[in-house]
C-alpha cells in the first residue's frame, strides 16, 4: 500500500514538474511542449522550408485573383489586375518568406522589442523611445489622411501580410517563433512608420556636436574646426565641379590649443565616458555605411545605352534587409528590384524606363541643444526667451511578452523634441526623421511609374524627405541625373548644426530648409558619367552653404570617378568588376610618403622591411595579399600618435578621432604641430612619427603573426564579413567569409565585417532593359531552406544574377520557374 | 496482444500530438491507464506507445530532404546535440506517459 502511494506521488511530482517546464517558459527557454512536439513543434518546421510547387491562398480585399509565379533564384513575380491587388499580394508573398523579419524588425523601431524577446531588449527598446521614435510615428499615424493613395497601399500590403499570418497553424510557425515561444502579431500601417523611422536612425542619426564638442575640449575650439571641419578639404563632389581630379585644400591646420574652458566645463558635467552612446546614437565604425552608386551616359557606354550600378552598403544579416520582388499590373506598373520586408514599394530597382538607386547623403538632420530646466531631477518646465514653459511628459511602459510590466520611463518633450537626461544636464535633440512625411511609402510606387530620370528626381524631391539620400537615375532615353534628395534644415547665425546650442532661446531653432533648387544634383552632365559614394556632395566653392559635417572620406569617389574617367566603353561587366574593385586610393595616397620616409629614416631593419614590403604592394586589397594587414596597422599607429592630443588623461578615456582624410592632408604639412607627440619633451615631426609607426606596426605584427611571408599575414585572414542572423544565434549566421577589400575600397570592409554590400545591382537600359544584381543572402527567412543563404557564395565571390524580367507570366520559360501561388478574393 | 497494444496506443498518442499538441501524450497516458484499470503492464505500455509515437513523428520530420540543414540550424539555439535533443524528446514522452498513466492506473 505504501509502496502503491509512494509510486503515484512520484508520478504525480514527475508529472508537474514536466507539465510546468513543457506549459511554462523557464528564464530564456520557450516552453518546452510546444518545442519539442514532433508533430507541431521545432521539427515541424522542416515541412515548411521549401515553398510548394503549387499552393493557393486567400486575402479580404483581393479584387480579382492575382496569380504569383517564382522564378528559378525564388522571386515572385505578381501579376495582379489593379495596384492595390499587387501591393496585397505583395505584403502576402514577403511574409511568406520573411514574417519574423517583418515583426523583429518593426517592433525594433516601436520600441517594442522587449514584447517578443523578453527583458534582454530593454536598453534597445529605451533607446529608441527616448529617441522620440515612436511617438513620432503615433503622431502621424493619428493625422493620417484615409483617403490618401498612401493609407490605400499601406492597409492593403498590411491586409496581406495579416492573411498570411492568420492562415498559418502552430505547425507552420517560423522557426524563430517557435524557439522564442512566440505567435506572430497582426501588422497595422503604423508598423510601417515604425520601420521608416528605423531606416532614419540607422541612416541620419549624427554626433558631430558631441565630436566637436569633446574636440574643443581637448585642443581649444581652433583647432577642433581644423580637424572636423565642416567641408571635406579633399574635394570630389557628387555634382560634378568640372575638375577632372580631386581638388585638395591644403591650408595649414591649426595646431593643438589651449583647452576651450566652456567646453570642458560642459564635458566635466555630462561626464567623461562616451557621450554618443549616452545620447542613444548608433555605434558607427569606419566605412561602417559606405554606399556606392554611378551611372554612364550612352556616350560613355559600349552598348550607347544609359547604364546605372547601386550599391547601398549597410549592416548585413540574415535574412537581408532586402527582398526581391517584380510587380505587373498591366498598363499601370511593371517594376522590379528590391523592397523592405514590412514596407509596401520597390525601394530600389527598375521599370522598363527608368533606374534607380541610393547612396546616403549624410547630411546633418539632428541638433542638439542644452536646455535649462526648473529641477534638474524630475523637471517639469524648460526655459525659453525668459519664460518657463511646460514639458510635455509622456510615460512609456516596457512589457514582458505575457504583458507583465518590465519598467516605466518617464519622458520629456520640448516644443524641438526629446530631453535626455546625461547626469545632471539636460539634452533636447531635433531630427527631422521625427517630423518625416508620412507619405514615404506613396513615394516609392510613384516613382515605380515614373518614364524618366527627370520626372523621378522631381517627384522624389517633391514627396521625400527622410533618411536623405542621394538617388541616382538612368532612362532609357539615355538621360542620368543624380539629386541629393531630402530635408535639410537652415540653422540661424553660422549656420552650423555640428556645435552643441542653447536651448533656452527661440534663436536656436531652425529657420527653414533647403529649397530643391539648392540641393546638390546634376543632370546629363558633359562628363557623360555620374557618381556618389556618401562624400560631400557640393563643392564648397560652389555652395559654401552648411550641409553636414561628417562626411565620409574621399578614396572611394575618387576611385569611382578614376575608374569612370578612365573608360569610355563601360560595359555591365565593367560595371559589376568595379562594385568589387580591390585598389586603394586611400593607399594611393598615403603609401608614396610612407615609403619615401622608410628610405630616408635611420636604417633600422623593422623600417626598412616594411618600406620595402609597402613599395612593392600594389596597392589592391586582394584576399590573398599580405601587405594590406601592416598599411593598415601602420594607419592605425599613425592615427593615435598623431591625434594623441584628443584623448584625455583618464584611463579608458576615449577621444574623437579624426578622419584618415585629414591625415592625407597633415602628410602635406610635415612640420605642423599635430605631429609632435604630447608625451614627450623632443618635437617630432612628421618623417620621425611615420618612422616610428612603420617601426612599431612592423614589430607587433611579426610578433603576432610571423615573419611576413606566413599565410598569416594573408588578408583573408583578417579581414571577413560577418552575416549575424536577426537574433544573433551562432548557427543561423553566416561568419568568416574572405572578402576583397578594405578600408576605402569600392567593396569596403572594415571593423567586424558586419556592414557591406547590401545589394549590388546593374542595370542597361536598352529596348529591352536588362539587369543584373544580387545581396548576401536567400529570398528565405527559413535557415532550413536552400533559399536562406543560396546568394553567398556567388555574393562574396563578387558575381552577379541575371534577373529575369517577364512581362506576363507566359514570358518565364518553365525551366525557369520553381513554383506558383494563386491568390484570390477572401473574407475577413 | 501486447505489442498490438502498444501500437494501438502510439497510433492514437500520434493522432493526438498531431491535431491536439504535445497534451495529448499525458492524456493519452492517462486515458489508457483508466481503460487498463488493474491490468498489469498499462504503465509500460502507455510510456512505450508515447515513445513509439514520437519516434515515428521524428522520422517522418527526419525523413524530409531539409531535415540535414534545419538540424544544423536548431544545433547553435540549443546547449546538446541534435541527436541528444531527439533522444532526450523521445524520453520526455515516455516520462509524460508514463507518470500519467501511473497516476491514473489502480492496480
Amino acid at each position: 500500500m505504501a509502496q502503491s502511494r509512494f509510486g503515484t506521488l512520484s508520478a504525480l511530482l514527475v508529472l508537474g514538474v514536466l507539465g510546468y517546464v513543457c506549459s511554462r517558459p523557464l528564464g530564456p527557454l520557450p516552453p518546452l511542449g510546444p518545442l519539442i512536439d514532433p508533430a507541431n513543434g521545432l521539427w515541424a518546421t522542416v515541412r515548411t522550408a521549401e515553398l510548394p510547387v503549387i499552393a493557393d491562398g486567400s486575402i479580404p480585399g483581393l479584387r480579382a485573383p492575382v496569380s504569383v509565379t517564382y522564378d528559378d533564384r525564388g522571386v515572385p513575380h505578381i501579376f495582379a489586375a489593379n495596384t492595390a491587388d499587387a501591393y496585397r499580394a505583395l505584403g502576402y508573398v514577403v511574409a511568406r518568406d520573411r514574417l519574423f523579419q517583418i515583426e523583429m524588425q518593426t517592433r525594433a523601431g516601436a520600441g517594442t522589442l522587449t514584447e517578443l524577446v523578453g527583458a534582454r531588449a530593454l536598453p534597445l527598446d529605451q533607446n529608441t523611445r527616448a529617441l522620440g521614435m515612436p511617438r513620432s510615428a503615433e503622431q502621424r499615424m493619428a493625422v493620417m489622411d484615409t483617403s490618401t493613395e498612401t493609407w490605400r497601399m499601406s492597409s492593403a500590403y498590411a491586409d496581406g501580410i495579416n492573411a498570411w499570418t492568420r492562415s498559418l497553424s502552430q505547425r507552420a510557425l517560423p522557426l524563430e517563433y517557435k524557439l522564442l515561444g512566440r505567435e506572430p502579431r497582426a501588422y497595422g500601417v503604423v508598423d510601417m512608420l515604425h520601420l521608416l523611422n528605423r531606416m532614419g536612425y540607422t541612416l541620419s542619426t549624427s554626433e558631430d556636436e558631441l565630436r566637436h564638442l569633446q574636440a574643443s575640449a581637448a585642443v581649444g575650439r581652433t583647432a577642433a574646426d581644423a580637424l572636423f571641419p565642416v567641408h571635406a578639404p579633399i574635394v570630389e563632389p557628387i555634382q560634378p565641379n568640372g575638375q577632372k581630379v580631386a581638388r585638395v585644400d591644403f591650408t595649414e591646420l591649426a595646431p593643438p590649443g589651449v583647452p576651450d574652458s566652456l567646453a570642458v566645463a560642459l564635458l566635466n558635467d555630462l561626464g567623461q565616458r562616451d557621450l554618443r552612446v549616452a545620447l542613444g546614437l548608433p555605434e558607427r565604425g569606419p566605412d561602417a555605411v559606405g554606399s556606392n552608386n554611378w551611372a554612364v551616359s550612352p556616350g560613355r557606354s559600349a552598348s550607347g545605352h544609359a547604364l546605372l550600378a547601386g550599391d547601398p552598403h549597410l549592416e548585413l544579416t540574415l535574412p537581408s534587409i532586402w527582398y526581391e520582388a517584380h510587380l505587373v499590373v498591366p498598363d499601370t506598373l511593371d517594376v522590379y528590384g528590391v523592397t523592405i520586408p514590412g514596407l509596401p514599394g520597390i525601394v530600389i530597382g527598375f521599370n522598363r524606363d527608368v533606374a534607380w538607386t541610393f547612396t546616403n547623403v549624410g547630411a546633418d538632420v539632428m541638433d542638439f541643444y542644452l536646455e535649462t530646466v526648473d529641477d534638474p531631477i524630475n523637471p517639469s518646465r524648460y526655459q525659453l526667451d525668459g519664460e518657463w514653459r511646460p514639458l510635455e511628459r509622456r510615460v512609456e511602459r516596457f512589457l514582458e511578452p505575457d504583458g507583465a510590466l518590465i519598467r516605466e520611463d518617464t519622458l520629456r518633450y520640448t516644443h524641438r523634441g526629446p530631453l535626455r537626461r546625461i547626469r545632471d544636464r539636460w539634452i533636447s535633440h531635433r531630427w527631422t526623421v521625427l517630423e518625416g512625411a508620412a507619405r514615404e511609402t506613396e513615394v516609392f510606387d510613384r516613382a515605380a511609374r515614373s518614364t524618366s530620370a527627370r520626372e523621378l528626381l522631381d517627384h522624389m524631391a517633391t514627396h521625400y524627405h527622410v533618411p536623405a539620400q542621394n538617388m541616382l537615375a538612368a532612362d532609357r532615353a539615355g538621360a542620368i541625373g543624380i539629386r541629393s534628395t531630402g530635408r535639410y534644415p537652415i540653422r540661424p547665425d553660422s549656420g552650423r548644426g555640428d556645435l552643441l546650442r542653447a536651448g533656452n532661446t527661440r534663436r536656436s531653432d531652425w529657420l527653414g530648409d533647403w529649397k530643391v533648387a539648392e540641393y546638390p544634383q546634376s543632370f546629363s552632365p558633359a562628363q557623360g558619367f555620374l557618381a556618389s559614394a556618401n562624400q560631400e556632395p557640393l563643392d564648397p566653392l560652389v555652395q559654401p552653404r552648411y550641409l553636414g559635417a561628417d562626411w565620409e572620406r574621399p578614396w572611394r569617389a575618387i576611385r569611382i570617378n578614376e575608374l569612370l574617367r578612365a573608360n569610355a566603353q563601360v560595359t555591365p561587366d565593367d560595371m559589376r568588376q568595379y562594385q568589387t574593385e580591390p585598389r586603394s586610393a586611400r593607399a594611393d595616397a598615403f603609401v608614396p610618403v610612407l615609403t619615401q620616409v622608410a628610405r630616408n629614416a635611420p636604417p633600422k631593419p623593422s623600417i626598412v622591411r616594411a618600406g620595402q614590403l609597402l613599395a612593392s604592394w600594389d596597392r589592391r586589397y586582394t584576399t590573398d595579399n599580405t601587405v594590406a594587414v601592416l598599411f593598415e596597422a601602420v594607419m592605425a599607429n599613425l592615427s593615435r600618435m598623431l591625434y594623441d592630443e584628443l584623448v584625455g588623461d583618464n584611463e579608458g578615456a576615449t577621444g574623437p578621432r579624426p578622419t584618415d582624410m585629414m591625415t592625407a592632408i597633415l602628410l602635406q604639412q610635415p612640420t605642423n604641430a599635430w605631429w609632435d607627440l604630447r608625451s614627450t619633451s623632443a618635437v617630432e615631426t612628421r618623417d620621425e612619427i611615420i618612422a616610428d609607426a612603420l617601426e612599431l606596426s612592423f614589430d607587433e605584427l611579426t610578433a603576432r603573426l610571423g615573419q611576413p611571408d606566413s599565410s598569416s599575414w594573408r588578408w583573408s585572414t583578417h579581414r571577413t564579413a560577418t552575416i549575424n542572423h536577426l537574433l544573433r544565434i551562432p548557427s543561423l549566421s553566416r561568419t568568416g567569409i574572405p572578402m576583397q577589400g578594405g578600408s576605402g575600397t569600392l567593396n569596403p570592409s572594415t571593423g567586424a565585417g558586419t556592414h557591406g554590400a547590401s545589394w549590388r545591382m546593374v542595370v542597361e537600359l536598352g529596348p529591352d532593359v536588362e539587369a543584373q544584381a544580387i545581396y548576401p543572402g536567400g529570398q528565405s527567412g527559413h535557415p532550413a531552406s536552400v533559399r536562406y543563404d543560396d546568394r553567398l557564395a556567388a555574393w562574396a565571390a563578387g558575381r552577379l544574377d541575371t534577373l529575369r524580367v517577364p512581362r506576363t507570366v507566359n514570358e518565364l520559360p518553365g525551366n525557369q520557374r520553381r513554383a506558383q501561388l494563386t491568390l484570390t478574393p477572401g473574407v475577413r | 496482444m501486447r505489442l498490438l497494444r502498444v501500437l494501438g496506443v502510439a497510433a492514437v498518442i500520434a493522432v493526438g500530438t498531431w491535431f491536439g499538441g504535445w497534451w495529448a501524450v499525458p492524456l493519452c497516458g492517462a486515458v489508457y491507464a483508466v481503460l487498463r484499470q488493474r491490468q498489469p503492464g498499462a504503465v509500460g505500455e502507455a510510456a512505450l506507445g508515447a515513445m513509439l509515437a514520437w519516434t515515428g513523428l521524428l522520422s517522418w520530420q527526419v525523413s524530409h530532404p531539409a531535415f540535414g540543414r534545419l538540424s544544423t540550424a536548431v544545433s547553435g539555439a540549443f546547449p546538446v546535440p541534435v541527436p541528444v535533443l531527439m533522444l532526450l524528446t523521445v524520453g520526455m514522452a515516455g516520462i509524460l506517459a508514463a507518470a500519467a498513466a501511473r497516476l491514473m492506473h489502480r492496480q
